[in-house]
């Protein structure tokens, strides 16, 4: 009896193991599709928002944008945190007089933004999503004027807009491509009217940004 | 052969649209959004004239150590609207809406004038707008549909400003029209056979014509991006 009940009892075991081992090896077969770990690049034309000054002639900052995300997706809403950190490619110039002493932008930041939404699935390929949210910029940099070179740091709160399409391209894993328009600007922090001794040029981060990734989904 | 002829006129007359509306699938919803930005740069006469202010709301912050500002922020928008839509053979679709947007947040503060003299600065507006679009509308499955509409929008609003110091009292109202060129990107999801969930993200883009107020001059500026959720009621 006691016998038996320990070649039971072995055999259980074995079974266990046997069947917690083929659990790791085995392939899942049912899609992750709820929280995903994204890493992206991207780009932002004209960093500073110098286009939206009046009459001036420059030439606008160009930065990469280097990011990773995470998005929960319980169908059909999602949340999308994440952090991108803006390279600057080129500087912005302003290329005569058009902005009183304003000459040369040079802006980087860490943005954190978290953003709520729809998700719509599109059959088993992929995602399309529509959310807005909140971005919290950290932002330095150097805006040279004629008469001096001020180091920035700002950090300023924005609101943003985005969209985005993800495509699956494996069992946990997508790309992703996304458009995000943010409206941000700090209080001013250099002066660039002639004349005068107060602070009157602010960075304004707002703009459009497109990133293009591949996120890994782990459930 | 006049009579006939006559006569096939009046029943295709009154036969075609029950064949044209016999393939439509209405629907009408109801959403709320933001608007950041609203206004545009709200540009005037006196912020220019009077303050050097080039660029409205863009330009107007100015501080210095000694002085007592407060950061004027842009206006950002509480949005809302209702909408009815035609379905045309699956994939055709055309939107109406009526949307009512009102500044929530920003356009307060103080600010300095040219000589350095603190000037308190108050921006406010209101925007109903009647968008009507075309475009398509895409489903997958019976569980989402995605569309893309272009059109054009009757707007009228109402921008009010202030701008007051030792040297200085303004303020107007300008109430004006414009026909701004609007976009909208929606997604629908369908929680059950007649009933979604939206959000979409609209662009409008177009001012109205200058008018005076008072010693001021100004456009009322409809352009910018507006997000909306809501939901939709289909009638099938």
């Amino acid at each position: 009896m006691y016998k038996s009940c320990c070649k039971y009892l072995y055999m259980v075991k074995n079974f266990f193991i046997i069947f917690l081992f083929s659990i790791i090896i085995a392939q899942p077969i049912k899609a992750r599709d709820f929280i995903g770990f994204g890493i992206h690049s991207g780009l932002q034309y004209d960093v500073g928002n110098l286009g939206a000054m009046n009459n001036i002639d420059y030439i606008g900052q160009h930065s990469a944008i280097a990011g990773i995300s995470i998005k929960i997706d319980s169908t059909p809403f999602f949340f999308r945190a994440g952090a991108d950190r803006s390279i600057m490619i080129a500087k912005g110039k302003v290329l005569n007089s058009s902005a009183g002493k304003l000459q040369e932008l040079k802006i980087e930041y860490t943005s954190i933004p978290t953003y709520a939404g729809l998700n719509f699935k599109i059959r088993e390929r992929g995602k399309f999503y529509i959310g807005f949210g909140d971005v919290y910029i950290v932002g330095s940099g150097k805006i040279k004027t004629t008469d001096r070179e001020e180091n920035i740091n700002k950090n300023v709160f924005g609101l943003g807009i985005l969209t985005g399409i993800q495509l699956r391209v494996g069992i946990n894993t997508k790309v992703y491509a996304e458009w995000e328009y943010i409206s941000a600007k700090t209080e001013p922090v250099v002066n660039i009217s002639t004349g005068n001794s107060y602070k009157d040029f602010s960075i304004d981060f707002t703009g459009h940004r497109i990133h293009f990734g591949f996120s890994y989904y782990i459930l | 052969m006049r009579n006939r002829l006559i006569i096939l006129l009046i029943v295709i007359f009154l036969t075609a649209p029950s064949y044209i509306l016999a393939g439509i699938e209405y629907s009408t919803g109801i959403y709320f959004g933001f608007m950041p930005s609203m206004g545009g740069n709200l540009q005037s006469y006196v912020q220019r004239n009077s303050l050097g202010a080039e660029n409205g709301i863009e330009d107007i912050n100015r501080t210095s150590d000694s002085s007592d500002t407060e950061k004027i922020d842009r206006l950002i928008g509480a949005t809302g609207g209702i909408e009815f839509r035609g379905i045309f053979r699956d994939y055709y679709l055309i939107k109406l809406g009526l949307n009512f947007t009102k500044d929530i947040y920003g356009g307060e503060g103080k600010t300095l004038d040219l000589t350095g003299d603190t000037v308190e600065v108050k921006y406010s507006m209101f925007v109903y707008d009647i968008p009507v679009t075309v475009g398509l509308s895409i489903p997958f499955w019976k569980d989402v549909r995605i569309s893309l509409t272009g059109g054009i929008a009757y707007a009228r609003g109402t921008y009010k400003n202030s701008f007051k110091s030792s040297t200085l009292n303004s303020s107007a109202k300008f109430n004006n029209w414009a026909v701004p060129v609007v976009i909208i990107l929606c997604g629908e999801h369908f929680i059950d056979n007649n009933l979604s969930l939206m959000t979409s993200i609209n662009y409008y883009k177009g001012a109205s014509e200058v008018k005076k107020s008072n010693s001021d001059y100004a456009r009322n500026d409809f352009s910018g991006f507006r997000w909306n959720a809501g939901v939709l009621m289909y009638f099938r």
